[in-house]
C-alpha cells in the first residue's frame, strides 16, 4: 500500500528532489511521509498552507493514521496528471474504493472519509461518499443500523411519532 | 472515544520506545472495535453524512431519519434555505417547475425554507409524483382563524401542459394557515391531474370548501382542530377519510358513490351540534359501499339516537381509531 510513501523520521521541513519540492506529512500515530508538493496540493487544505507559505516544517495530519495516510498518498499518485494513461484505467483503479464488501472495507472507507474531509480532497470525498451511499441504498432501516453498527437512541414513542411524521414518503 | 485514547497512548509509547510495532496497536484497535461495535459513521461530520444522504434514492434518504437522533433531521439539511416569504415563493415555484429534471439528475427531492420569524416550509416531491407541502409554525401563539375555499382545476386537456410539474398526482398539505392559504390555493389550481388530496393539521381553519376535479378520487382531512364546517363538491370521489372534531358536513353532488369512507369523530362535535345533524351526515354518505366509523361515534350518535344506517353498505366496520 505505502510504496509511494517514504518514511523518514529524521526529516523535517521542506526538502527538494530535483526541482520538485517535497513536503513532510506526519500522521496522528507518528508516521512520517515525504510527498511531492505537486501531488500533495490535491488537498485543498495543504494547497492553502503552501500558498500561505506555512508548509515549511512538518505538517501534522491530525486524526489520520499512517495506514490511511499511505492510502491517501496512493490516491494522489494515481490522480496526478499523467499518472495513468486514460480515464478508463483510473476508473478501474478507483473501483477498489467504491465497493464495500465487508466491515473492514467499511472501516477503511470511514478512515478515508475522515482524511478526505480533513485534508479537503474533493475527488476522494466523492468516491467514498458514493461508496457508502451505494452500500446502504435500498436497505431497510434495520439493515442500515446493522451495516453501520448504529444503536437507536429513540424510545418507542419517539420512533413511532417520527415514523408517522414521515409516513407520507412511503405511501404510493 | 476509547479508540482515540488508545491511539494517543500509542503515540506517547512511540516516543518512549521507537521499536514499538505500530501494526500490533492497530490490530488491538481493530479488535476493540470489533468487540464494542463502535458506531463510527455517526462520528463523521454533518457535511459528509449529508453528502452521503444526498446520493440516496428518496425513500432510503427518509429512512436514515429513523436510525438515531443524530440522523433524524440530516436528510432535510440539503434542502434548507433561509429567507423571506417572497424568496420562498420564487424558490418553490422554480423547484416545482424544474423538479423532474433535478430529481433525475441530482436526486434533489425538495426544498426547506426557514423564515426569519421561525416558521418553516418544507416542500418535497417523492418519485411517485407526490408533492408534500408542510408549513410548520414555530410559534405556538393562538392561530388566526380563516375560511378556505380550495378549487381544484376542472379543465380537461387535449394535450399535456408544457411542464411535467403539473402532472403531480398526490398533494399532501400540512399546517396551512391564515397567512398562506391563498398562495396554496393558487398553486393548487395549477395541478390538472390531482387524484389524491390530503389536508392535515391546519390550525385556525374554521371552514373548508373543496371543489374537486373530475379525477379527484381520494380525499383525506385529518386533525384540523377548529374545523366547524366542511363542504365538499367532488362527484368522482371514491375514498374519503376524516379524523378530528365533528364539523357540519355538507355534500354538493347528485350521487356520491363512495367506495370507502372512514370517519373518526372521537374528539366530539366542533360546533353546536344537534342529533338531527348526524342523520343529515349519514344521508350524505348513503351510497358508501364500505363505511368505517370509530366505535365512539357509533355508540353515541347511532345506537343511542336510533339514527339510520343505510342498507346498501356492503361492509360496516367499527374501529377504535384511524391511524395515518
Amino acid at each position: 500500500m505505502s510504496t509511494a510513501a517514504t518514511a523518514d523520521a529524521s526529516s523535517s521541513g521542506d526538502t527538494t528532489e530535483g526541482s520538485v519540492r517535497l513536503l513532510t506529512l506526519q500522521s496522528e500515530d507518528g508516521e512520517v511521509f515525504e510527498v511531492k508538493e505537486t501531488i500533495a496540493t490535491q488537498s485543498v487544505t495543504i494547497k492553502g498552507m503552501v500558498d500561505d507559505d506555512c508548509a515549511t516544517s512538518t505538517i501534522p495530519v491530525c486524526n489520520v493514521t499512517g495506514r490511511t495516510l499511505a492510502m491517501v498518498i496512493e490516491w494522489w499518485n494515481k490522480h496526478e496528471i499523467g499518472a495513468v494513461s486514460n480515464e478508463k484505467e483510473l476508473k478501474e483503479w478507483e473501483s477498489q474504493f467504491d465497493t464495500i464488501d465487508d466491515k473492514s472495507d467499511r472501516d477503511d472507507v470511514y478512515d478515508l472519509l475522515m482524511a478526505a474531509n480533513y485534508l479537503n480532497i474533493p475527488t476522494l470525498l466523492d468516491c467514498c461518499t458514493s461508496a457508502v451511499a451505494e452500500a446502504i441504498k435500498g436497505k431497510s432501516t434495520d439493515e442500515m443500523r446493522e451495516f453501520f453498527d448504529i444503536k437507536s437512541d429513540f424510545d418507542e414513542k419517539e420512533e413511532d411519532a417520527l415514523r408517522k411524521e414521515n409516513q407520507w414518503a412511503f405511501e404510493n | 472515544m476509547g479508540k482515540k485514547n488508545k491511539k494517543k497512548k500509542k503515540t506517547q509509547d512511540n516516543k518512549l520506545d521507537p521499536a514499538c510495532n505500530t501494526r500490533n496497536t492497530k490490530n488491538l484497535i481493530a479488535e476493540v472495535n470489533m468487540n464494542t461495535k463502535e458506531d463510527l459513521v455517526s462520528q463523521l461530520p454533518d457535511d459528509i453524512l449529508c453528502c452521503i444522504i444526498s446520493l440516496l434514492p428518496f425513500k432510503s434518504a427518509v429512512k436514515t431519519s429513523f436510525l438515531s437522533t443524530r440522523w433524524r433531521d440530516l436528510w432535510k439539511t440539503n434542502l434548507v434555505r433561509n429567507g423571506t416569504k417572497e424568496d420562498a415563493d420564487i424558490a418553490i415555484s422554480s423547484f416545482l417547475i424544474d423538479f423532474n429534471d433535478l430529481y433525475r439528475s441530482r436526486n434533489i427531492w425538495g426544498v426547506q425554507f426557514n423564515f426569519h420569524n421561525g416558521n418553516v416550509l418544507l416542500a418535497s416531491v417523492s418519485p411517485n409524483r407526490k408533492l408534500h407541502l408542510d408549513f410548520s409554525t414555530a410559534k405556538q401563539e393562538f392561530p388566526r382563524q380563516f375560511g378556505w375555499q380550495l378549487d381544484l382545476n376542472c379543465q380537461t386537456f387535449m394535450y399535456l401542459p408544457p411542464s411535467s410539474t403539473f402532472l403531480i398526482k398526490t398533494l399532501h398539505l400540512v399546517s396551512v394557515s391564515y397567512h398562506n392559504n391563498e398562495a396554496v390555493s393558487s398553486l393548487v389550481s395549477n395541478f390538472h391531474f390531482l387524484e389524491s388530496l390530503i389536508i392535515a393539521k391546519c390550525n385556525g381553519l374554521r371552514s373548508l370548501r373543496i371543489a374537486g376535479s373530475p379525477i379527484l378520487g381520494n380525499l383525506t382531512v385529518f386533525d384540523c382542530p377548529q374545523l366547524k364546517s366542511l363542504h365538499i363538491k367532488a362527484s368522482w370521489l371514491h375514498t374519503f377519510r376524516y379524523r378530528g372534531v365533528l364539523p357540519w358536513f355538507s355534500f354538493e353532488f347528485r350521487e356520491l358513490r363512495l367506495h370507502d369512507a372512514m370517519f373518526d369523530f372521537r374528539k366530539g362535535p366542533g360546533y353546536r351540534f344537534a342529533n338531527h345533524d348526524f342523520n343529515v351526515f349519514l344521508h350524505g354518505i348513503r351510497y358508501a359501499k364500505k363505511l368505517t366509523l370509530c366505535r365512539w361515534t357509533f355508540e353515541v350518535h347511532i345506537y343511542n339516537n336510533s339514527c339510520n344506517l343505510y342498507s346498501n353498505i356492503d361492509l360496516f366496520m367499527l374501529i377504535d381509531s384511524i391511524d395515518v
